[in-house]
């Protein structure tokens, strides 16, 4: 990075810190600390929720998923529409009319205390623990590839956010979150401009998207049905609705976020911006990903974008070579299907077509011939290319000044989702655990004092984590799969919650227990797709409630009969 | 209809607009 890249970070970040501590000056009660006094209006609830949702990983790792895989992934955000109307019509009425500080206060007034506390301490443990993996996350791959250190990346991040989430609360948070989220995207933007501009000067747009649709990178909708492939029209329509229903209806990270609308009408508006925009939004960073691997379909890729990962030896030395000489065919197959796609020749297209598939598939045999070499020699080598792809790419291929833009956006993407997961942990810890379990007297002021040191808490708990985090390895994927594993589960409590009457909060935490061992039991001997785990948890909730509900209903039946029997 | 009613159609009716232009554009350049 040159000078000029380090300037643009560095007044970015210190620019962001700044408007925060200054936008969250003077919180003197809960509902200011904790809600922004309920004042926010809809575009920057509506921004906030989005950059809650979108993590650095969602800028480093959705274009890398795009070049690895294609744009398929879209598909995951199809239900989320669906679930902002939906939470508009049940959930924002009840939360908005209950006045309720988080989520969880919500399950007291119809489960009691327990099904409260149980729900509280899920999403404590899932966000606390993944707040961290925000962080470590983006520092391990910036860290990687610019040869910076992780712990000193780790701690700057955490820091940063720690300062101005403590002093500012949830209004500086919000606020700081639609400045991120437009940095962010217009980091994207410039990248997706300088990937087209960086195409060879006779090749199109529309050029690049022939030779990316050939090559399978524009798969955007899938109507198959299975239940084994992550990402097509159902598991989308389906799984997704329900993570989207669970996540922005009972996960206090996104939550908190509308909670801070002066009326039910202000939240109501954000979510359905979010479900406007989100789906477009997501394309367009796939999309970032699909330019930027035509862009390598005539500029030679390195074997790994990964620059640890590499081995020495002749048989290494052959893969590599042999994927240089790929990568030619490749592109000499690319320079043709455009050529015959110009003059409509669909016979000569088709065969150029079909020379590049195959040239592809060589291509990736000999990266995957080298990956088992590299994991020979180490295995704790990274052979995965989706995180540091698109990073490579800007790293090199950007000019300076928006090297350190995009470096900015990656920073403000990690900073706003890590500030909602500590303003979150925060005020479910202070509200739900220590005002209504441990101090039940305590002054206003005396719970904004807590809600500061319990951030200033999980703060420092997140950055431990993300230290720690450099030695869990694949535990780090167990960590994320933390939150699919529970997410069904809790969208299950909820739904009794707002739907049914007479369902008691012990049958509900009962199958809420059953739900969460047949959710481990997809996930540990079946190889169903994860969203799919989400239907699951959810299904064996309420079936499992309503089954102990209807057989309690009529057992006490039965007894009354017996008592006032002849 | 409601304000809000109308808000929610245009959503849902946005949503089906997207995934038409999607499934068209992976037809056309597949």
């Amino acid at each position: 990075m040159s000078r000029l890249d380090w300037l643009v970070l560095g007044a970015t970040l210190v620019t962001i810190v700044a408007y925060g501590v200054w936008k969250g000056r003077r919180q003197r009660t809960l509902d200011s600390y904790i809600l922004a006094g309920r004042k926010l209006h809809w575009p920057t609830i509506a921004l906030s929720i989005m950059a809650t949702q979108a993590s650095a990983i969602t800028f480093l790792s959705t274009p890398g998923q795009a070049y690895t895989d294609g744009m398929r992934f879209v598909q995951f955000y199809l239900g989320l529409p669906i679930a902002m109307v939906l939470l508009s019509i049940f959930a924002v009425p009840i939360y908005q009319s209950l006045k309720v500080y988080t989520a969880y206060e919500y399950l007291e007034t119809r489960f009691g205390v327990g099904t409260r506390t149980l729900t509280s301490i899920l999403f404590l443990v899932q966000r606390g623990l993944s707040t961290g993996i925000t962080i470590y996350a983006p520092a391990i791959i910036v860290s990687v590839i610019l040869g910076w250190n992780i712990h000193l990346t780790n701690l700057v991040i955490g820091a940063l956010v720690i300062i101005y989430t403590t002093l500012g609360g949830a209004k500086a948070v919000s606020w700081t979150q639609v400045h991120q989220l437009l940095i962010a995207l217009g980091g994207m933007a410039v990248a997706l401009a300088i990937a087209i501009r960086s195409l060879p000067h006779d090749v199109s747009v529309l050029d690049a998207l022939h030779v990316a649709g050939k090559l399978g990178r524009l798969n955007a909708i899938d109507f198959s049905f299975n239940v084994t492939t992550p990402y097509n029209f159902w598991s989308g329509m389906i799984g997704g609705l329900l993570v989207a229903l669970s996540y922005f209806g009972t996960d206090q990270s996104q939550v908190q976020r509308y909670l801070t609308g002066e009326t039910a009408a202000e939240s109501k508006l954000g979510l359905l911006f979010n479900g406007l925009v989100k789906v477009p939004m997501q394309f367009f960073i796939l999309f970032v990903g699909a330019m930027v691997f035509v862009f390598y379909q005539f500029v030679a890729p390195p074997l790994f974008f990964n620059p640890t990962t590499h081995a020495s030896g002749a048989a290494y030395a052959r893969a590599e070579a042999r994927h240089h000489e790929t990568f030619v065919a490749k592109r000499d197959a690319a320079r043709d299907l455009i050529a015959a796609t110009r003059a409509h020749d669909d016979a000569r297209a088709e065969a150029a077509a079909t020379r590049l598939r195959t040239a592809q598939d060589e291509n990736a045999k000999a990266r995957a011939e080298a990956a088992v070499i590299a994991k020979k020699e180490n295995p704790a080598a990274d052979t995965n290319d989706t995180n540091y792809v698109f990073l490579t790419f800007v790293i090199h291929y950007l000019p300076h000044g928006l090297v350190g833009l995009l470096m900015a956006a990656i920073f403000c993407a990690a900073m706003s989702a890590t500030a909602s997961g500590l303003n979150s942990l925060a005020s479910t810890s202070a509200i739900d655990i220590y005002r209504r379990l441990i101090n039940r007297d305590a002054t206003e002021r005396d719970y904004v004092r807590a809600s500061k040191w319990l951030t200033l808490a999980w703060g420092v708990f997140a950055v431990g984590f993300a230290e720690f985090a450099n030695r869990l390895g694949s535990l780090i994927e167990a960590v994320n799969l933390l939150g699919s594993l529970f997410y069904g589960t809790i969208l299950g409590i909820f739904v009794l919650a707002i739907f049914t009457k007479h369902v008691t909060g012990t049958a509900t935490v009962t199958a809420a227990v059953v739900a969460e061992l047949a959710t481990v039991g997809c996930w540990l001997f079946t190889n169903m797709a994860w969203l799919w785990w989400n239907v699951v948890g959810l299904a064996v909730t309420v079936c499992v409630a309503l089954a102990i509900r209807y057989a309690t209903a009529g057992l006490a039946a039965r007894s009354a009969a017996v008592e006032s029997g002849p | 209809m409601t304000h809000f009613r109308r808000l929610y159609i245009a959503v849902l009716a946005n949503l089906a607009l997207l995934v038409l232009a999607f499934y068209a554009f992976t037809r056309a350049f597949r």
